[in-house]
């Protein structure tokens, strides 16, 4: 195929790219994202062993005992209890718990009656108050 | 409003296009790379207003499950009961035997959700021979 040089160059033609429908594309697509755009919102966990089932078969006792918080309803309301203390909010709790051993772990005892935000805010002022180990214990069953 | 006579001479006035098609493509190209096409599926809960643990996690949960405020155990799209989940929970433990220790599995518990619903979630992973749990927060509100 011969391309005729001498016939582009003596008209001096310009070629031009028609823009318009590559544009028109471009705005279908944003328009199409913009539309179908879903905000999720960021999700964080919070790690915790699940107490395994007791068993009578050993008698050996530990040496160090966990420190126990137990999430349950006092007086109809929910609160956390650390041996006798009674916290009605977390942040009380976790400037509680930061004043004891941390490498025993810790075990939330959750009963039947307060909701799970409760249960979450035991096993997160457990976590920033130090303890690497959160033991999830459900009590009721 | 007297118009001055440059008009009348027939200048001929041009929009610029330039920055705006730059500005529509840039918006392209963000949307194209911020697009998410598998987590639409997470359902819409009120999770527990705590900031996590706030660390990486890359291992896979093997099994999530979505506790709703009424109760209601979902997998996937299904409703779930008890018994059901305990075969899901099974078979987890079962297509993971490699890494049945280190599996845990993602609870999406709705805050308002009775925390006696999740003690019986949890102990019926804990009877699947599951050791740990993850709990998920929502650290942005």
């Amino acid at each position: 195929m011969r391309i005729s040089a001498r016939k582009n160059r003596r008209r001096n033609e310009r070629l031009t790219l028609n823009m318009a429908s590559m544009i028109d594309c471009t705005f279908l697509l944003l328009a199409y994202f913009l539309l179908t755009i879903v905000v999720l919102e960021p999700e964080d966990q919070l790690s915790s062993n699940i107490q395994p089932e007791q068993t009578t078969a050993s008698g050996a006792r530990q040496d160090f005992q966990p420190q126990v918080v137990d999430v349950e309803l006092v007086d109809s309301l929910p609160g956390y209890r650390l041996g006798s203390r009674l916290f009605r909010d977390s942040e009380s709790l976790r400037a509680a718990l930061e004043q004891l051993r941390i490498d025993s772990g810790l075990f939330v005892r959750v009963h039947p009656g307060p909701t799970v935000g409760f249960a979450a805010s035991a096993m997160q002022a457990g976590r920033d108050a130090g303890f690497t180990s959160v033991t999830y214990v459900p009590e009721g069953q | 409003m007297k118009f001055s006579r440059a008009n009348r001479r027939g200048i001929f006035l041009m929009l610029d296009m330039t920055p705006m098609i730059d500005i529509v493509f840039l918006l392209l190209i963000f949307f194209l790379w911020t697009m998410q096409l598998v987590q639409d599926s997470r359902l819409e809960l009120d999770l527990p207003r705590e900031p996590g643990e706030q660390a990486e996690r890359t291992e896979q949960a093997g099994l999530i499950l979505n506790l709703l405020p009424d109760g209601t155990i979902i997998e996937g799209d299904e409703i779930v009961s008890l018994e059901r989940l305990e075969v899901l929970a099974l078979a987890a433990v079962d297509g993971n035997a490699s890494q049945a220790v280190s599996l845990r599995p993602l609870i999406r518990a709705d805050r308002n959700a009775p925390a006696e619903r999740l003690n019986q979630v949890m102990h019926v992973l804990r009877q699947s021979g599951l050791s740990g749990i993850r709990l998920a927060t929502s650290p942005g509100r």
